[in-house]
């Protein structure tokens, strides 16, 4: 979903700003979260993030901040299919906004366990919360990771290195 | 997949209609700048060709692919074809002259759903997806619409292409505003593919009534709805005038690529990649074309979830039947019926 952003951001100058302050937000919101105290978030350079749980088998992915802002509003979401398994960078699923359908890409090569079946009848959700892995955020999916998906996740970006990738893919 | 019989079958008859056709190679697909032009007028082979280019060509390439359908209704991918396409007036229009008149097409972007016949040239532009801008090659077609000496064509804030028309009979004087081109964007990792239509010299009179579906009144659907639109012509009579000068534009936007040559693309030598059939297949299955169709409720009657009211029910149909159910992936999850 790279910089689909381009264009949008010469008619809402705003909106990178508005993006980068409640992507910290989160940030800053995640240890009063009881269920990802130990999870690891990384994110792609596609902008999709994964949750990796303490235990590193289990995952939650989802689109960034970045990349919902830079869509526009979110009309419609083809979830990704229960069970199945994929590699890291397959399109599981996609995103319609603006006459524009943008595939979801796998972060890592895993297998779908649970899909987010609110974002069927809110898509919206995806606009508001896109980082949000609890009950009615912007989650996509719940993964299982094997050991293939946990090295395609050691080469994936933490917070701190997407905020600056983000950052410079604009100038 | 493809029995060798229905393979050869395609391409016995592709060796008529072939001439000085050439294959899609390795070679092309890996160069900076490329441009297609079919010689072949199934939506489905087009699009899988369209798909072809994008999944296939090297990610730092931009590329021009220009084609003319037959007669084809095409949805958008996430939209619903009993909403929005007269699906009994399609039955009807689709035997003329022992072939299929009109074609239902899903297309893989997203979108509303547009008409196409041998009057509409279709524009497809493939590009790095860190270079995409929405307005970009809509402009590019405007200028050369321009060059051709077209006059009041711009691109408007839906990203759509408008001719302003001045009618100096029109009791009115102010001018009417025409939609000319529709466009859809389809974006994966690394490529963005923005195609569009272009009203040269359609036949205007089916569209209408083909985009009015009689069971719109009765389904809620999930998805996306099209946004109707007053359309007309440019009123070029030659599609391939149409390609020349957006191929000149396409070398003025892209200077680097002022010596790219025209690679014409026939059926026969488009079928014989693996990836394009494969896209082919996907695109005619039921699975694709109505499987896919995102959640929807069709109900008799008004109710708490779609209280629209709905018109008199058909003289054969029992004004006592009530009937409501929710369908996805192929599946009815809930029904509820009764004649009492």
């Amino acid at each position: 979903m790279a910089s689909i952003a381009r264009c949008l951001r010469a008619a809402r100058p705003s909106a990178f700003a508005a993006v980068r302050s409640s992507a910290s937000r989160t940030v800053a919101a995640r240890p009063f979260s009881v269920t990802a105290s130990n999870e690891i978030r990384k994110y792609t350079k596609e902008h999709e993030w994964i949750d990796l749980a303490a235990d590193k088998k289990t995952g939650v992915i989802g689109i960034s901040e970045y990349a919902a802002k830079a869509l526009g509003d979110l009309v419609y979401v083809e979830l990704p299919e229960e069970g199945r398994s994929v590699n890291k960078g397959d399109a599981i699923g996609a995103v319609e906004s603006v006459k524009s359908a943008a595939d979801i890409n796998a972060p890592v090569s895993c297998k779908i366990t649970q899909i987010n079946l609110v974002l069927e009848e809110k898509p919206s959700n995806l606009n508001q919360v896109p980082e949000d892995d609890s009950h009615g955020g912007g989650w996509i999916a719940k993964v299982q990771v094997d050991e293939q998906g946990l090295q395609d996740f050691e080469t994936l970006m933490d917070s701190e290195q997407y905020n600056e990738f983000t950052a410079t893919e604009e100038h | 997949m493809a029995t060798p019989a229905i393979r050869n079958a395609w391409r016995i008859r592709s060796i008529f209609s072939t001439r000085h056709a050439r294959p899609i190679t390795t070679d092309a697909l890996s160069r900076k700048f490329q441009i297609y032009t079919s010689r072949t007028t199934n939506p489905y082979l087009n699009l899988s060709i369209e798909h072809h280019l994008l999944e296939k060509s090297n990610p730092g390439s931009t590329i021009l692919f220009l084609y003319t359908n037959d007669p084809c209704v095409v949805i958008g991918r996430n939209q619903n074809p009993w909403t929005e396409v007269n699906l009994p007036q399609l039955a009807k229009t689709r035997i003329k002259h022992g072939k299929p008149k009109h074609y239902l097409v899903r297309r893989r972007s997203g979108g509303g759903t547009v008409v196409h016949d041998s009057g509409n040239a279709n524009w497809s532009v493939i590009w790095p997806k860190d270079d995409f801008e929405r307005d970009k090659h809509a402009r590019m077609v405007v200028e050369a619409l321009k060059n051709m000496g077209i006059k009041g064509v711009s691109v408007n804030e839906r990203h759509d292409i408008v001719q302003e028309v001045h009618d100096p009979e029109a009791p009115e004087p102010q001018p009417s505003v025409f939609k000319i081109s529709g466009s859809a964007y389809k974006l994966t990792g690394k490529r963005a593919l923005h195609h569009g239509t272009l009203l040269l010299n359609s036949d205007l009179t089916d569209i209408s009534g083909l985009l009015r579906s009689p069971a719109a009144p009765y389904i809620a659907a999930q998805g996306v709805e099209s946004v109707r639109s007053p359309v007309c012509n440019v009123g070029v009579e030659q599609n391939t005038d149409f390609y020349n000068a957006v191929i000149d534009q396409f070398k003025t936007m892209y200077p680097d690529g002022q010596r790219t040559k025209v690679i014409e693309v026939g059926k026969h030598e488009a079928l014989k990649r693996d990836n394009i059939w494969k896209g082919l297949q996907e695109l005619l299955s039921p699975k694709w074309l109505w499987e896919s169709t995102p959640k929807f409720r069709l109900s008799s009657h008004p109710s708490p979830e779609d209280p629209r009211p709905r018109p008199d029910p058909p003289t054969d149909v029992s004004s006592c039947l009530y009937a409501s159910y929710i369908a996805s992936d192929n599946e009815i999850l809930t029904h509820l019926s009764s004649s009492e």
